[in-house]
């Protein structure tokens, strides 16, 4: 009976491996099919540029004393000033997506000098292909004014700092 | 007689008890004051990097140079600067490896040399070293624990970014806050 069995298996072993053999005999082709898919991946590239202009402020103070031979002291006349006043930070998108901007200053305290930033917060369109020059920007104002106080040194002392958020 | 020894006896049992709990109570104490020694010693979380006044004498060691950067500067207004950025808004960060792959670069039309920090919640876990004009970085090693404080999973995290003067070194009074989200893996 085993060997029944065996045989059996056996020859339809044989049998199923000449299956393919005679697929190709029976004359079946196949068509060679050649597809084209186009995908385009577009990754996003941040790149921005900042422009600030100078950040050293300087504050001349001129005394002028006028000797009173009246009262034999001297009369003082005390005058002082900004050699500027203004200052610009400008961010340029030049990614291929939008970006918010935000400027801010943190004014440091105790000086005497008040730090203010005005503008400066836009969404900045995405760059347009070939059109660097056209970039889209946006300019934020640094203003300083008040009198320093005796914190400020000639060296210069630190009075505000500026963080231009990109988002 | 035996009433008397016997009240002597729980007396003295009590007494036992009291400076067992005793001695239980100091060596609680001694083990809470050594783990917190232990703690503050090895543990504890130094707090936040502070971003230095002046450019790292060294270069961050994973910088690359930007390849066809043709180095062409920006225009900057007179006594100011300019800078550019190019960057990706996403990092991951490997705990086991303790690094985070990212892109950050500092092409070569900026005027100043940069560091990069990287923190969450306000606490910086990578700092870079300088990065010069023409420089970009795709890994940065994360700071000494940091990894500690991180487990898998996603989190909202910036990039700060200090400028600093090729001259002098001198940190420039502007920086800048980019948000980014970081992904930490095990």
């Amino acid at each position: 009976m085993k060997k029944i069995i065996s045989t059996v298996l056996a020859l339809a072993l044989m049998l199923s491996l000449s299956v393919t053999a005679f697929a190709s005999e029976l004359g079946g082709s196949q068509d060679v099919t050649a597809k084209y898919e186009k995908t385009e991946t577009e990754e996003a590239i941040y790149n921005v540029d900042i422009q600030w202009g100078e950040l050293i402020f300087t504050y001349s103070e001129t005394t002028e004393k006028t000797w009173n031979p009246d009262t034999h002291t001297y009369d003082t006349d005390v005058s002082g000033g900004w050699d500027k006043t203004e200052t610009a930070i400008t961010v340029t998108n030049h990614s291929n997506v939008a970006v918010d901007v935000a400027m801010s200053v943190t004014p440091v305290a105790g000086t005497g000098v008040n730090v203010t930033l005005t503008g400066g917060n836009a969404t900045l369109a995405a760059g347009v292909e070939g059109d660097v020059d056209g970039a889209a920007s946006v300019t934020g104002k640094l203003t300083i004014s008040g009198t320093p106080n005796s914190t400020v040194t000639e060296a210069g002392v630190k009075v505000g700092e500026i963080t231009v958020t990109i988002e | 007689m035996d009433k008397k020894q016997t009240n002597a006896e729980e007396k003295e049992k009590r007494q036992k008890k009291y400076v067992l709990l005793l001695i239980l109570l100091l060596l609680l104490i001694t083990l809470l004051t050594s783990c917190t020694t232990i703690w503050a010693l090895f543990f504890r979380d130094t707090g936040p990097a502070l971003a230095p006044d002046y450019a790292p004498q060294e270069m961050e060691q994973h910088a690359e140079t930007i390849p066809d950067d043709d180095g062409e500067k920006l225009d900057a207004p007179e006594g100011g600067s300019s800078v550019s950025l190019t960057y990706s808004n996403k990092v991951t960060i490997d705990l086991s490896d303790k690094v985070a792959s990212l892109y950050f670069a500092n092409p070569g039309k900026s005027n100043q040399d940069m560091v990069i920090q990287i923190s969450i919640q306000d606490t910086v876990i990578i700092q870079s070293g300088t990065l010069v004009p023409g420089q970009q970085v795709k890994l940065l090693n994360l700071l000494e624990g940091a990894e500690k404080q991180l487990s898998p999973g996603g989190y909202e995290g910036k990039f700060v970014v200090l400028y600093y003067d090729q001259t002098s070194g001198e940190k420039a009074m502007v920086n800048t806050e980019i948000p980014i989200t970081i992904n930490v893996v095990g």
